[in-house]
């Protein structure tokens, strides 16, 4: 049985490493807690902003407060109010994450981005959700990737 | 001089649909996807889409409130022609909340428009139109009519084909996108006893010619498919002068019967009650072709094909016909078919193999397939599918059974034997303590042959064609005597 808040257990390491490629790209070279926790308010707002082109922006929030609260489980400390408003929930996200150590800012980050993608692909299936990406991350989304996606 | 403008005509990927609607979708049309919810409108929408959408020819989808996307596109995905390597590259999903709805018609023009000019489509969709009619006019915004106005001519400057898709219904009709747009196709959807009847129409499509009616409609897991309606049959044909060409059916006796075999081209309905060999005449039938070169289709509507091989008699439908494209098969046995649907399926077998014998074995079965409204006009449908059968080439045998009456010489149920070319009628009678078989021809159009009765037996190779029953009488009546006897 799989573990649901290790969203790398159910999935093997493909979404995870796309989520991995996504958040290092939007890190820069900043690599305190802070410039972490910027790069994962970033990468996550083109995520939803982006998707929920397609998807509705309202389903993309909703994926994401769910992916909030299964991070939560293994990463208590990201706290910040779900239901806050947009612009709330972003920094909510970032004054989370920028307390803590840059490397546990990162998994957490790493967990939470996971978790969206992998509800996203369950839904709508891994080979979309990739393909929709690849429109904004289209080096970290390679091509070989997407065609490997079953 | 002036050239007539050449309107090109997109496939609509459903199959059938294209036939309905005159040859195709017309390219840079306006177009309304109306019906019920559950109807198939959102299917059909993306399944135009994924027939015709390519790097050259991109598509654009809004998705206007309704069904929230994230579901649409999980269950979109199921069906076969949803192709993910189309998007984004080739189709563009943009969904439109409810806030920019709110805003007024006006805001969700502009925002199309912006789209359309962002991404160059060349077919856009709107899904579901229906929510933004039913929003109050702002401030000084645009009305329905003029949205609809203005959408369709940008859309059309912009060589877009258009598609709004909405509930709407008969009392709709008076709303200015019925005026406004070039085509309209309904999908309609009923629910009856068990069953649920779909069916689709083309209200109308500017510049060529649709056919008009409702046309049956399935959705499975390959999307829309369409069975256009049958047409009426051509009037009957003169029959060419001189003896015509006949088909034997392989049983000794009854070929004699009929003047040498059933005519080319006729049907021939073998009527009777169950046990009394109906099937296993049918199957002599094609088996008598298939040995002098004739390829065969059985369709088969009570018993499993397999169960109906191994009781055909002995050595008469081995598998291997099968297998050698001699012989096919259909087993159709939903309880919501139609005609249209049965018909498809036949002439698809016929053209398949190249069969020149057709068995639909049998009518009662086939009656029982279809759902409740397709039984109300039953006999009329009857005559269109023999109709088209018959044109397609083949003769046909078709098997119908028949509750014994002794009060009365009845020949087909349904009252359908004015369909037919030829009726064998087959009865059980008590011979002196014993429960015989007869048949008799009891019509056949155009032709001489034998009118007297004559008893027959089952054997392991068919059936076996007696003597002619011309020592008794009354056996139609079941009350058979010895000429010469005394009555009772």
């Amino acid at each position: 049985m799989t573990n649901p808040t290790d969203p790398s257990a159910e999935r093997g390491d493909h979404v995870l490493a796309v989520a991995r490629r996504m958040l290092g790209r939007e890190e820069a070279r900043d690599e305190s807690a802070s410039g972490v926790a910027a790069g994962t308010v970033q990468a996550s707002e083109k995520l939803c902003s982006h998707l929920g082109r397609v998807v509705g922006h309202r389903g993309m929030s909703a994926l994401f407060v769910r992916s909030l609260f299964l991070t939560r489980a293994r990463y208590p400390w990201l706290v910040g109010d779900p239901h806050a408003g947009h612009d709330g929930r972003w920094q909510a996200l970032y004054a989370c994450l920028q307390a803590q150590t840059p490397e546990a800012a990162r998994e957490a980050s790493l967990c939470l981005v996971t978790h969206v993608l992998r509800l996203l692909g369950g839904l709508i299936g891994d080979t979309l959700v990739l393909r929709l990406l690849a429109e904004v991350w289209p080096d970290e989304v390679s091509t070989r990737t997407t065609e490997e996606t079953p | 001089m002036s050239q007539r403008v050449q309107i090109t005509k997109l496939p609509s990927g459903v199959p059938g649909l294209d036939d309905v609607l005159g040859g195709g979708l017309p390219e840079f049309s306006f177009n309304l996807i109306a019906g019920p919810p559950g109807g198939g409108k959102t299917t059909l929408a993306h399944q135009i889409m994924f027939a015709n959408a390519s790097p050259e020819r991109p598509a654009l989808f809004v998705m206007i409130c309704g069904e929230p996307p994230l579901k649409m596109l999980r269950y979109q995905q199921q069906f076969a022609f949803f192709d993910p390597a189309l998007i984004p590259g080739c189709i563009h999903f943009l969904h439109l909340g409810v806030e920019l709805v709110a805003d007024g018609l006006e805001k969700v023009l502009e925002r199309i428009i912006q789209e359309v000019e962002a991404t160059g489509p060349r077919l856009v969709f709107v899904d579901s139109f229906r929510a933004m009619t039913r929003r109050p006019v702002a401030q000084g915004g645009i009305d329905l009519q003029q949205f609809v106005e203005r959408l369709s001519l940008h859309l059309t400057s912009w060589e877009a084909t258009t598609f709004l898709v909405g509930e709407y219904d008969d009392a709709d009709e008076s709303n200015p996108i019925f005026t406004v747009a070039d085509g309209i196709v309904r999908l309609l959807q009923k629910a009856e006893r068990n069953s649920i009847v779909r069916k689709v129409q083309v209200v109308k499509m500017r510049g060529q010619g649709q056919i008009p009616g409702l046309h049956t409609l399935k959705i499975s897991e390959a999307g829309l498919r369409v069975y256009p309606r049958l047409p009426n049959p051509d009037p009957p044909h003169a029959r060419p002068a001189g003896p015509l060409e006949r088909k034997l059916m392989g049983i000794p006796g009854l070929d004699e019967m009929l003047g040498g075999g059933i005519p080319t081209g006729y049907s021939m309905m073998i009527v009777g009650p169950s046990g009394s060999g109906k099937t296993i005449a049918a199957t002599q039938f094609v088996r008598e072709g298939i040995e002098h070169g004739e390829p065969g289709v059985i369709a088969v509507f009570e018993n499993r094909p397999e169960e109906y091989l191994t009781t055909a008699p002995d050595g008469h439908l081995p598998q291997e016909l099968i297998a050698a494209g001699k012989l096919e098969m259909l087993y159709l046995r939903p309880l919501d078919l139609s005609v249209d649907e049965t018909m498809e399926e036949l002439a698809a077998a016929v053209k398949r193999i190249g069969a020149k014998r057709l068995v639909i074995d049998s009518l009662s079965g086939l009656e029982l397939a279809l759902a409740p409204s397709f039984r109300e006009d039953f006999r009329e449908s009857l005559y269109r599918m023999v109709g088209a059968l018959l044109r397609l080439g083949v003769t046909v045998v078709m098997t119908a059974e028949l509750v014994e009456s002794y009060s009365e010489l009845r020949l087909s149920p349904h009252g359908s034997s004015f369909l037919t070319d030829v009726i064998v009628l087959q009865r059980y009678v008590e011979v002196q303590g014993e429960l015989r078989r007869f048949l008799v021809i009891a019509k056949m159009r155009g032709g001489a042959h034998d009118t007297r009765l004559r008893f027959y037996e089952i054997g392991s190779n068919g059936l076996v064609i007696g003597e002619a029953t011309t020592r008794f009488q009354g056996l139609l009546v079941g009350n058979a005597q010895r000429i010469g006897d005394p009555g009772d």
